[in-house]
């Protein structure tokens, strides 16, 4: 064969495995589909949550992003997975409170610390309502705890090492000689079912946006009624809903949602997922979609982020300490 | 088929015995206060004592020397070719994506059977990879891997 | 009569051209994930949901509640044609359907499947329209203690399900409830025997598991034959629709399911598995000649397909009268629902009686639909039997594959498949039947943490169920039918001392 063919074979061979291996700077991010890992199934209503706000976001930065469920308790297997992916951005975690906190202070070995994150943005509380079931014999909060002091009280509870499980433990932390016994639910709705049929005096139930929708306002319709809520100050939903601080007790502890990404994404990179984030997290339509289905938005950038999940991280860690809930 | 039964019965006694042990170490406590290890361990001592007789009985027959009853084995080879072909697929689905790990997979399969020309294979194969990819991933929206060519 | 009128209305609403057509694409969409193995409504609906977003609520779950229906009717398709489960609600028909698919009875098989989810539809739709709140009140007086004892009842059948050998089917309910056990502990959240296997954390899904031991299995053991020894299922066209006598076999099982059915759809945790094994077992044991279940006894196919329909009617109760989803799918419903700003609740039927009355005649109508898209469809499918195996079985493990990894979004399902296939296969040449293990591994979690949450409740005290009368009773009754199944045994055992008898014959 002749020199130059054989240099122009080398060259075309050259250039077909550059296409193949997609050499992509930060300026043309994002070149391919992001991962959205998710801690929950699709069908679950947290997950069409995170559906709205990467749907919003993929417009955005014009790629799709996609769900992949990884599945496992208190979300720590997609952590997991987050915290060991490429920090190229084009993996990111639609991760919560119990990821960040009530997970990784309760479990022993689960493979990921908080420093292992970049943190995008969070975008919502979900409030923790202490709820009666309907006929209980004390209607505020003054009254369960005088209760809970003479008798035992039945807590629904969503699994040792949640939210819930840490609102109760503050509480009794707060307020020593509470009798409480937790009754273990295995998820929301069974959760409600309980209450509902009297088989537990009280439970711990999410929500605190309003509307028709919210688990509160549910639970008020058939005959509950919600005589505390962990938010620092009495939600706009529910003035007549008195919020634990408000009566002097420390219990402040909402669950919480927000996206993050693996530590050590490019800053360009960083800077245009973020800016993406931010842009769709102040969507109005994105914003009404996530109120409805029962969350309390609010909207806090990177910095304001990683701040809080410092403090919510340390609050954890004390009540773990304190209330001496061993290590599952 | 008698040494096969016995080999499976006592694999699954084994595995009882393990998942009982490892059941105890979780945690038992009380009937009326269950640990995590507690159901477990009554259903593996369960079904420990439901295939002993089961075991003791294949020992026996083991023993005796019986008339010819035996059951045609068949083309063991063929069903053991589709179980890699099967774990195949599973180990390559990631790296090569769908729709190269979908489409060698089938045209394995004609070809096992080896009833038309491989060239009729390769374009059945193909055709079908695509209509799967069409129902599959346009229509019903199922993300499938895209493996390191990302192609799909 | 009120209902009555409300219903008048409701129809009304229903039949603006955008709810019909909207009615339509759903139950279709739904008869086709119901076909296809693994792939089931939830990933479905939680796909739709954005599409849903442009029209009106009404319209939106009238299509999102077809969808779910309709897989209902779907499911037993591959079940009867190639003994391959699409979910596990359709593992029972499997049992029956195929052989008398075998028996070249395909076509009444499939017929009677389709016509006992109409009637089991149908008749769930009129109770859920005239007793949805008596029957919420009675959902919610159903409380630990009570699921506990139904779950417990539920054990009692599952002898039923097995094959000619009682302990082998016991053994493998047995190891149905060891395998429920992996994963993690619902209620201390300590993961079991997988903690190195973190795709395991949430268990085995039952879905890989159904369709490896049922369908992979099958297709192994069909291999083993060369071309000329598979068989060959005759079908005439004559025979497509069920017999005189079919309908009078199939009228009390689909009366039993229809009301089997709806109950357990009712109940938390319970649904469409729960249902139609339960009638599987249920027609087994009142039936006069049990020894033809598993030959083709087309009360097996009846009674379980009214069965799992008149769950999902059921299933709607807890939903609309209380506000609470009583299963995975429901709760996807109820979200779409909810981003509509419409709220199921206790006043949601007083509040929004044209809603709930559309959408009750809009499932009068789609099971109707349904009914008329499947009949024909028979014709379809029994020609399918005739595609050479050759063909038929790359096409067969080309929708296992895609179903199982459906199921999660992930590759391990199909592994797990796979491994359940090659068990299938041991299983079934050594003669261990496997439908006790799937009801034992469906009901295993269950039946342990309702006992747990009793337990608690009554203080760490049995003495608690006295407290309980409907629990208690049906404790009673299932000590009575496992006394008596018990004593069954060992009275034909002491008639057969000299063999090995308890084994079945070999």
């Amino acid at each position: 064969m002749e020199k130059k063919t054989r240099w122009l074979i080398k060259f075309l061979v050259l250039v077909t495995m550059l296409g193949f291996a997609r050499f992509s700077s930060a300026a043309d991010y994002p070149t391919k589909p992001i991962e959205c890992l998710m801690p929950m199934g699709p069908g679950a209503v947290s997950a069409i949550g995170v559906r709205i706000i990467t749907d919003a976001t993929a417009k955005i930065l014009g790629k799709p992003i996609l769900q992949v469920s990884a599945l496992g308790p208190g979300g720590i297997v997609a952590a997991r997975r987050c915290a060991m992916a490429k920090p190229d951005g084009y993996t990111i975690l639609a991760s919560n409170s119990a990821i960040h906190g009530t997970a990784l202070c309760t479990r022993k070995d689960i493979g990921y610390e908080n420093s292992d994150f970049e943190f995008l943005a969070f975008w919502a509380f979900q409030d923790m309502g202490l709820t009666t079931r309907p006929g209980a014999p004390f209607k505020t909060l003054e009254e369960f705890i005088a209760y809970a002091k003479e008798n035992r009280v039945k807590a629904g509870l969503m699994g040792v090492g949640t939210g819930g499980h840490m609102c109760f433990e503050l509480l009794k932390l707060e307020i020593p000689g509470l009798k409480i016994d937790y009754v273990p639910a295995v998820s929301s709705p069974d959760m409600r079912m309980l209450l509902l049929g009297d088989n537990i005096d009280v439970a711990i139930l999410m929500g605190g946006s309003g509307g028709p929708t919210d688990e509160f306002t549910q639970a008020i319709e058939s005959g509950s009624r919600v005589i505390a809520v962990s938010s620092k100050e009495r939600l706009k939903a529910f003035p007549n809903v008195p919020s634990y601080s408000e009566k002097g007790l420390n219990v402040v502890l909402s669950a919480w949602t927000g996206i993050v990404a693996p530590k050590g994404i490019p800053k360009e990179v960083s800077e245009k997922l973020k800016n993406a984030l931010y842009k769709a997290l102040e969507d109005p339509q994105v914003i009404q979609g996530v109120e409805k289905l029962g969350n309390r938005y609010l909207f806090m950038k990177s910095e304001e982020f990683t701040k809080y999940v410092k403090e919510y991280e340390d609050l954890i860690r004390r009540i773990v300490k304190e209330a001496k809930i061993p290590p599952i | 088929m008698k040494k096969g039964n016995l080999i499976f019965v006592l694999t699954l006694e084994g595995l009882g015995i393990l998942e009982i042990l490892a059941s105890y170490r979780l945690g038992l406590q009380t009937f009326t206060n269950p640990g995590p290890g507690f159901f477990p361990f009554v259903s593996g001592v369960l079904f420990c004592l439901l295939v002993l007789p089961i075991c003791i009985s294949s020992l026996k027959e083991l023993g005796k020397t019986t008339a010819a009853h035996k059951r045609p084995q068949g083309n063991l080879k063929k069903a053991g070719l589709i179980t890699l072909s099967l774990v195949a697929y599973f180990l390559f689905l990631g790296l090569l994506g769908f729709l190269i790990v979908t489409f060698i997979f089938l045209f394995g399969l004609f070809c096992i059977e080896r009833h038309q020309k491989w060239s009729f294979n390769l374009v059945f194969a193909a055709a079908l990879v695509g209509a799967a990819y069409l129902l599959f991933h346009t229509l019903l929206g199922i993300e499938f891997p895209l493996g390191f060519l990302e192609i799909g | 009569m009120d209902a009555f009128l409300n219903l008048l209305l409701g129809f009304k609403l229903l039949l603006q051209p955008i709810n019909v057509l909207y009615c339509f694409i759903g139950v279709t969409l739904g008869t086709l994930i119901g076909v296809l193995p693994g792939i089931g409504p939830v990933a479905t609906l939680s796909m739709l949901i954005p599409f849903t977003m442009r029209v009106d609520p009404l319209t939106s779950m009238i299509m999102l509640a077809g969808v779910y229906y309709g897989a209902m009717y779907g499911g037993s398709t591959t079940s009867i044609l190639v003994n391959i489960p699409g979910e596990a609600a359709s593992v029972v028909t499997c049992l029956d359907g195929y052989q008398m698919a075998r028996n070249g009875r395909a076509g009444p098989a499939l017929g009677m499947s389709a016509i006992g989810s109409f009637i089991g539809g149908t008749f769930g739709v009129i109770v859920l329209m005239i007793l949805a709140l008596p029957l919420a009140r009675l959902a919610i007086r159903l409380g630990p203690p009570e699921r506990f004892a139904i779950v417990a009842m539920g054990f009692t059948l599952v002898v039923y399900l097995g094959g000619r050998s009682p302990l082998k089917g016991a053994a493998m309910a047995a190891l149905g409830l060891v395998l429920s056990c992996l994963g993690t502990d619902m209620v201390s959240g300590k993961i079991r025997f997988v903690s190195s296997v973190p795709l395991l954390y949430e268990g085995i899904d039952v879905g890989a598991m159904v369709m490896g031991l049922f369908g992979i299995s099958e297709v192994l053991l069909n291999m083993e034959k060369s071309s000329e020894e598979r068989e060959v299922f005759e079908t005439s066209v004559k025979n497509l629709l069920p017999s005189l006598q079919d309908w009078k076999r199939s009228s009390l099982p689909i009366a039993r399911g229809s009301i089997i059915g709806f109950l357990l759809g009712l109940i938390p945790g319970g649904g469409a598995i729960l249902a139609s094994f339960t009638s599987y077992a249920v027609e087994k044991r009142v039936s006069k000649h049990p020894e033809q279940f598993g030959k083709g006894a087309i009360e097996g196919v009846a009674g379980p397909e009214t069965a799992n329909n008149a769950a999902i009617a059921g299933a709607f109760v807890p939903l609309f009268s209380l506000g609470i989803p009583p299963n995975v799918v429901m709760a996807v419903l109820m979200a779409s629902l909810m981003l509509h700003g419409v709220a199921p609740g206790p006043q949601f039927i007083s509040r929004n009686p044209d809603f709930f009355f559309g959408i009750v005649a809009s499932m009068y109508m789609g099971n109707v639909m349904l009914l008329i898209l499947n009949l024909p469809l028979i014709g379809i499918w029994v020609k399918i039997l005739k595609i050479p195996y050759r063909i038929l079985f790359p096409l067969i493990l080309l929708f296992c594959v895609i179903g199982s990894y459906s199921l999660n979004n992930r590759a391990f399902d199909i592994a797990v498949m796979i491994a359940f296939g090659i068990m299938g296969y041991i299983m079934k040449k050594l003669d261990y039947p496997a439908a006790p293990l799937v009801f034992a591994f469906v009901l295993g979690n269950m039946f342990e943490y309702t006992f747990r949450q009793t337990m608690v409740m009554g203080g760490h005290d049995l003495l608690f169920f006295l407290k309980r009368p409907i629990a208690l009773t049906a404790l009673l009754i299932s000590a009575l039918l496992i006394a008596s199944t018990l004593f069954g045994y060992f009275w034909k055992f002491r008639m057969r001392v000299a063999d090995s008898g308890i084994l079945g014959d070999d």
